[in-house]
């Protein structure tokens, strides 16, 4: 066959494609549906996982250690020992906190209640360090080295970083980023089966119109191009159509929802997909389409030959 | 153009369908394969256009022994043959023309001239007033003669028909014949597979008849 012929060939299975689309309005649908609800359950759990990481981070960007020293200590052996922890490759950040530095931040804490404060003889607070890690370093276990490597003694009096509570928050991330990503991974295989089998049905339910194309002279392709378009068109119209539902969802309640983290997590910065994310998620959806209809349409082939 | 030798046809390896069949059609012929129900015409018909593998024997058509045909070059074979199925075999939601048409579009013609032999072939079929109708809506005879009229779309040398009256009343079954006999004026050669031996006998003077799956008597 001439180039020629091939081109317009393939425009017609192109423009064939779309025609099917609209000539099987109604199974294709019910596969474009269904394909956007598990999108829309698989786009949630993504989005759910994204959200966790996020706060991790924003909250491990907050982490800081802080180091105390004796009420007794030289103004030489704080600054000996903070340049000592400076000069590591886990620190970031170090700020010497004075006595009186910190009696101020306390006052403002205390938003208004700062009186009771006026009754102390002397200032109870000792002097420290703020030390900030480096982003690699601020896991649990980095965390916990770190400390364990300071020596605690004078002029050091204690360290503190909330060691529990840290340990206790970690595992209870942890164990939700598990959680979503099993749930997620079993969701894109179930995605994946439903999807297949919707448009195995779609295909089989057209078998007659394959084996007519088959006996008039169609070649392999041409028959099975246009259904793996209509696949993939399909594919990327379920994920496309799901996100739409996603961010008119995310429009309505982004205030509610918000609130809803700054309260329960502190923080509310919520991340949405963005845009080559939503790309990808399209992308997606129009490969799991076109494997769903490859496998279903090559079998359908193969029967027939 | 076709030489069947020695052709025979089992089914699971052990049920016979046709055995040692033997016959030539030349270029032009008219010829009409008989028999009763049963006898393998169509398991006949469909090996001349490969949906059916011959156990054993060989078929000739134009120099290629198309029973070790690959698979792959099966379609070319089949574009440049016009095969009228006794059930039609049309596309329930394409319409009479995007039907006809599909013959030249799976040949890789160009738009403009799909529109003009489509348009041409459906007039000279009668059913040029039908062109935008779904094959459901139209009668059984209407039916076959949209099957005729992308049978012959592409000019094939060679036309088989299965049956292609079996489904119409006597009228209608005549008015079919009729356009094959005028198709198979214009030099195309045409096989019809028919149980009816009086249409055979009035509108051909080539007839095979099968009978018991494996006698040939040429008329």
């Amino acid at each position: 066959m001439s180039p020629a012929k091939a081109i317009t060939q393939f425009g017609y299975c192109i423009a064939s494609a779309f025609q099917n689309l609209y000539r099987n309005l109604a199974l294709s649908l019910i596969t474009t549906s269904t394909i956007t609800v598990m999108f829309t359950l698989c786009i949630s759990m993504l989005l759910l996982l994204l959200n966790l990481s996020a706060f991790m981070e924003t909250w491990a960007d907050q982490l800081q250690i802080i180091v105390y020293f004796e009420m007794s200590a030289e103004p030489e052996e704080m600054e000996r020992v903070q340049q000592e922890l400076a000069a590591r490759p886990e620190v970031e950040h170090i700020t010497r906190v004075s006595p009186a530095e910190a009696l101020t931040l306390l006052q403002g804490s205390l938003d208004g209640q700062d009186g009771i404060l006026f009754g102390l003889p002397n200032n109870p607070l000792p002097a420290s360090l703020e030390i900030k890690l480096r982003k690699p370093y601020l896991t649990t276990e980095a965390v916990e080295i770190f400390v364990a490597d300071i020596t605690r003694s004078p002029p050091i009096a204690d360290i503190e970083y909330g060691q529990r509570w840290l340990e206790g928050f970690v595992a209870f991330f942890e164990l939700a980023r598990l959680l979503c990503l099993v749930l997620g991974v079993f969701l894109i295989i179930f995605t994946y089966c439903i999807i297949a089998n919707t448009i195995r049905l779609m295909v089989y339910s057209r078998r007659d119109e394959i084996e007519i194309m088959k006996l008039i002279g169609a070649g392999s392709l041409m028959i099975k191009f246009p259904f793996w378009l209509e696949g993939a068109l399909q594919g990327a119209c379920g994920a496309a159509i799901a996100l739409l539902i996603i961010i008119g969802v995310e429009t309505l309640a982004m205030d509610n929802l918000a609130t809803l983290l700054h309260f329960y997590l502190g923080s509310g910065n919520y991340v949405f997909l963005d845009w080559p994310m939503a790309a990808v998620v399209i992308t997606a959806g129009a490969l799991l389409g076109l494997t769903g209809s490859f496998f279903s349409v090559n079998r359908l082939d193969a029967h027939y030959n | 153009m076709i030489h069947i030798h020695q052709v025979s046809k089992y089914y699971n390896n052990a049920i016979p369908a046709l055995v040692d069949v033997s016959f030539k059609i030349n270029k032009g012929d008219f010829v009409f394969i008989t028999g009763p129900s049963g006898a393998g015409k169509t398991t006949l018909l469909k090996m001349m256009f490969c949906a059916e593998r011959p156990s054993s024997g060989e078929i000739i058509a134009n120099s290629v022994n198309i029973s070790r045909m690959k698979p792959s070059t099966i379609p070319a074979l089949r574009r440049s043959i016009g095969v009228v199925f006794q059930d039609f075999k049309l596309i329930d939601n394409r319409t009479v023309f995007e039907n006809v048409a599909f013959a030249l579009e799976i040949m890789g013609v160009n738009r403009r001239t799909i529109k003009k032999k489509v348009w041409q072939t459906l007039k000279w079929v009668g059913l040029l007033q039908k062109k935008d109708a779904l094959p459901p809506c139209l009668s059984g005879g209407e039916q076959q003669r949209v099957a005729i009229a992308r049978a012959i779309v592409n000019n094939p040398r060679l036309l088989l028909a299965d049956e292609p009256t079996g489904n119409l009343d006597p009228q209608l079954a005549q008015d079919i014949m009729k356009l094959f006999k005028a198709i198979n004026a214009r030099g195309t050669t045409i096989v019809i597979a028919t149980h009816n031996p009086e249409m055979a006998a009035q509108f051909s003077n080539t007839v095979i008849h099968l009978s018991r799956r494996h006698s040939i008597e040429p008329c």
